[in-house]
């Protein structure tokens, strides 16, 4: 059987979504320190401004500084829905969500869930608003590709759009700077695949 | 020489109509060949007229709105003098059009023309008793026809009666339909230039809400308003206003210049999904134009009535309860029976059959079961005048809950029937949130407000949602609005985000009593405390009870943190007093998994006995008392002699103890109806005796007050550990009683 390569594996990361992103993603990090030195270069290299902050995330989740509050929100993020479907709330509350993800991870999930805000757009709503949310809470200059990502992303809805303003608007607070490079740079970006597209 | 003579003519026009009174200023022209004197009537209907001869001189007389056009005298020839006045008679009779309603909210068409005499203006809806006026219309939503609204709604899901273009069978014509009559004043039948008048029927705006029907009748068409069909002698469109027909007023056959019925039902209540600016009131013209028989310019004038849909009222504890609406899941069995008893009757002697309520079965939707019958409907009611007193619909809300329509989501619809509306106030648009639940919408009994402004059916109340986390977390603001614009029971809020649920149903309650001299206050309001609570545990006396040992007496009584009352599982959560204070750990139902990689979350977790009591009196009790407060400033109310403290201890619902929820049953969260108060039982301090102190503490301050039954129904399993009691899983289907003092709503200005 042959395996796929990392690079294989990374670009078909870059591509996909949901369930199939989260597989590839997977398959990166069990390759352990051996998908470092490709994520490397993602991170330093790639034109898409995304890719390169997804490089950069994996790779950083991949090297061990990270990785045990990633795996541990993710699986209660997961076991959420099964604990509210019951009661009257019916599905968990973003805000308590929020509230819970700071208390035990304070603001280190930003990356990861900036990253998964992109990369599972089938998220449902809670979910969205909760990871959103939590950025509020913590604005991280480093999350502003997937922002900027996000928030040119038509298939947003309007539920969507004022928590992306609240967001850029915590990290503008921070760094009006990044916020405008950020934005600026992923237009300059989407206009390139315009063109390359035609 | 001698002069030449004069004759004169004093022609006197009078209208026969209106029992020979003086018509002025009407034009008159008498004609003699080539000779033509013309005068113009005075203030008194008169007018002198100086001829050269005898004559023979022909007299016509004109005014608009007057026919017959033109008029001549009344009578034969009459004979001229030289140097005298003969006086000629012309009868006029004056032909208008106006509109009548029931403007004066008897029920029944008014005999006065609405608006008239003044034209050309529209007379204000204005509210209050007699001679206050304004028509009343109802938002006809219930199903008469049963008519099948066909996919993807149920086989058993109808139409709503105005959303189709005719008038249904039923009480439809006779109940729910507006009278509306285009009133002609005049002779029986016109003369051929009548053949030139018009009249156009209009709705000056939200035409969409509204439908007038060509009559009042089963199968009758719609006339005008939301959707127009068009009808014998009836036109539209052809650029004519959005929502306006044009009636010919004189028809062909002996019966001309017709006085014409019509009926009108609205089509939403104010502040619906599809007029969301829409106040409620609607203005109705009558425009009326005619050609001069001279020709010349088209003139016209209009009449008016401004009408106003009835608003959607909820009903409050103190109105009568005739039906309990419960979900039925396998489960519950237990919890069903003890509201109606064994056989579900509900059986002789049962809390339901006591209180004289039916009870209402839903088979719960969905995996895990859909429970929750508080939170997906408010079941409401409109009334509008009828003769001999008033018309009511009850009418159900769907909450801003399940719009995937999963769940009891598509359950409220399927209520719909005769006299049975259904409505959903945002249409299902926008985001849901646990905030917009009918547990968080609620309604007081009869007060005042502290500037003395009598509710006479009550106010709502609700929690207005998370406002202070990063982007706001409201209540619908579409609901929202939609409860304001209902206006005569305009809602309050107070701050229930610290709630896991959120709900208001969770912290407070009113009660009705059945004595007291103020009217406006025959209530206590009952409110969950953990102060009261825990004086209780640290040997506060309860009468009726013997002293807590506290190293000896249990609370939590065999009370475990998971399963179902026929399998109990999870922890045991029984302890002694002593241990539950204590500064270790006491075992409480989990609040949420904890995070992995610890393992499978447990049904319970431990947290310490002193911090628990902390947490309660610093993190909850003092969320309560800001929501009193908010109440206190929203109504008059004594927090010293109105409120009712009732011992209920919380626990925490976030791993960040950031939100609450009931760890004892939560006393307040009880059904109400009748004065038969089904409360969850709490699970309290039980002494020496058996006696659950915090029952018994109820018992001794509500169950004291007349007209208050106490039922305490066990719900630890079937609702408490899913994070609801007793109201939460009810609902209730209520009549009005009649307001403090009586009078309908249109009585008194909000």
């Amino acid at each position: 059987m042959n395996e796929k390569t990392i690079e294989e594996l990374f670009t078909e990361a870059t591509r996909s979504v949901d369930d199939a992103y989260v597989a590839r993603e997977r398959a990166q990090r069990d390759r352990g320190a051996a998908a470092l030195p490709h994520l490397r270069e993602e991170a330093a290299h790639a034109a898409d401004p995304f890719v390169r902050f997804m490089a950069k995330t994996l790779g950083a989740w991949i090297a061990g500084e990270e990785g045990a509050d990633n795996d541990a929100a993710t699986a209660l993020l997961d076991s959420l829905p099964a604990r509210f479907a019951p009661t009257p709330v019916r599905e968990p509350k973003p805000t308590t969500t929020e509230q819970d993800l700071t208390h035990l991870y304070a603001g280190r999930l930003t990356r990861y869930l900036a990253l998964r805000l992109v990369k599972e757009p089938a998220w449902p709503r809670w979910r969205r608003e909760a990871a959103l949310r939590y950025l509020i809470r913590h604005p991280d200059p480093a999350c502003l590709p997937a922002l900027a990502r996000w928030a040119g992303d038509p298939a947003r809805t309007d539920l969507d759009r004022p928590f992306i303003d609240y967001a850029l608007d915590a990290i503008r607070a921070k760094d009006s700077q990044a916020v405008t490079d950020a934005l600026a740079e992923e237009t300059r970006f989407q206009q390139s695949q315009e063109g390359t597209k035609r | 020489m001698q002069p030449a003579p004069v004759f004169y003519l004093d022609i006197r026009v009078r209208d026969a109509f209106a029992g020979g009174v003086a018509v002025p200023q009407a034009a008159v022209r008498a004609q003699n060949g080539g000779t033509v004197v013309n005068g113009q009537t005075d203030a008194v209907g008169d007018v002198i007229l100086r001829v050269p001869n005898a004559g023979p001189w022909t007299v016509e007389v004109n005014k608009d709105w007057f026919v017959p056009e033109p008029a001549g005298p009344v009578g034969g020839p009459v004979a001229l003098a030289p140097n005298a006045i003969q006086v000629v008679a012309v009868n006029l009779e004056e032909l208008q059009y106006f509109l009548r309603v029931d403007g004066d909210r008897d029920g029944n068409l008014d005999n006065q023309h609405e608006g008239a005499p003044a034209l050309d203006q529209v007379p204000v809806w204005a509210w209050g008793p007699a001679p206050a006026r304004g028509a009343i219309l109802l938002f006809n939503n219930d199903d008469d026809d049963r008519n099948p609204a066909g996919p993807p709604h149920g086989p058993n899901v109808g139409v709503e009666d105005c959303n189709d273009a005719v008038v249904n069978p039923a009480n439809d014509a006779t109940h729910e339909l507006a009278p509306l009559r285009i009133h002609r004043q005049g002779p029986a039948t016109a003369p051929s230039v009548a053949a030139d008048w018009r009249a156009r029927l209009e709705v000056l705006a939200n035409h969409g809400r509204i439908r007038i029907f060509q009559a009042a009748a089963a199968g009758v068409a719609v006339a005008a308003g939301d959707a127009q069909v068009a009808g014998a002698g009836i036109a539209n469109g052809g650029g004519l206003p959005p929502g306006a027909v044009e009636i010919p007023l004189r028809h062909a056959g002996p019966v001309s210049f017709p006085t014409w019925d019509f009926a009108m039902e609205a089509t939403s209540y104010a502040m619906s999904p599809t007029a969301p600016g829409f106040d409620g009131v609607l203005t109705i013209r009558l425009v009326v134009s005619k050609v001069p028989h001279a020709g010349g310019a088209r003139i016209q004038y209009f009449t008016g009535a401004e009408v106003r849909v009835a608003p959607w009222m909820m009903p409050h504890h103190a109105d009568n309860a005739d039906t309990v609406y419960v979900a039925n899941m396998g489960t519950n069995l237990a919890f069903r029976q003890e509201l109606a008893g064994v056989g579900l009757g509900p059986d002789a002697g049962s809390p339901l059959h006591q209180a004289a309520c039916a009870l209402v079965q839903h088979p719960a939707p969905g995996i895990p079961a859909d429970i929750w019958l508080q939170d997906c409907l408010e079941i409401g009611n409109a009334t509008v005048p009828h003769a001999g007193g008033s018309h009511q619909l009850r009418s159900v809300m769907r909450t801003q809950r399940d719009l995937g329509n999963g769940g009891l989501g598509p359950y409220p619809r399927t209520l719909m029937r005769r006299d049975f509306g259904y409505h959903f106030p945002t249409g299902g648009g926008g985001a849901e949130n646990t905030y917009d639940a009918g547990g968080n919408i609620e309604v007081t009994p009869p007060v005042r407000d502290k500037g003395g402004k009598l509710w006479r059916w009550g106010r709502i109340y609700h929690g207005p949602g998370d406002l202070a986390a990063g982007p706001p977390q409201p209540f619908n603001a579409q609901v929202d609005a939609f409860l304001q614009a209902q206006a005569v029971q305009s809602p309050f809020v107070f701050d229930t985000s610290w709630l896991e649920v959120g709900h208001v149903d969770e912290v407070l309650s009113f009660v009705p009593v059945a004595a007291g001299a103020d009217l406006y206050k025959r209530w206590r309001l009952l409110v969950a405390s953990p102060k009261r609570a825990y004086e209780i545990l640290a040997g506060g006396p309860v009468a009726g009870t013997t002293p807590l040992n506290p190293a000896v007496d249990a609370l939590l009584t065999g009370r475990r943190g998971g399963g179902t009352r026929a399998f109990p599982g999870g922890a045991h959560l029984q302890t002694n007093v002593t241990a539950f204070l204590a500064n270790a750990a006491t075992t409480i139902p989990a609040p949420m998994p904890p995070p992995p990689p610890f393992g499978p979350p447990p049904p319970t977790v431990f947290l310490n006995g002193q911090y628990l009591r902390a947490w309660n009196l610093n993190f909850v009790q003092p969320k309560i008392n800001a929501a009193l407060k908010q109440v206190e400033a929203a109504i008059d109310i004594d927090l010293a002699n109105d409120v009712i403290h009732v011992p209920v201890i919380f626990r925490p619902a976030s791993l960040a103890h950031s939100e609450a929820l009931a760890l004892t049953a939560d006393m307040p969260n009880m059904l109400v109806v009748n004065g038969h108060c089904l409360v969850p039982r709490p699970f309290g301090p039980v002494d020496g005796g058996g006696i659950d102190l915090f029952e018994q503490e109820l018992r001794n301050t509500l169950g004291a007050l007349p007209g208050v039954t106490i039922h305490f129904i066990e719900d630890w399993y079937e609702y408490h550990l899913s994070d609801g009691e007793v109201h939460c899983g009810t609902n209730t289907g209520r009549t009005p009683a009649v307001a403090p003092g009586g009078g309908e709503w249109w009585h008194f200005a909000p």
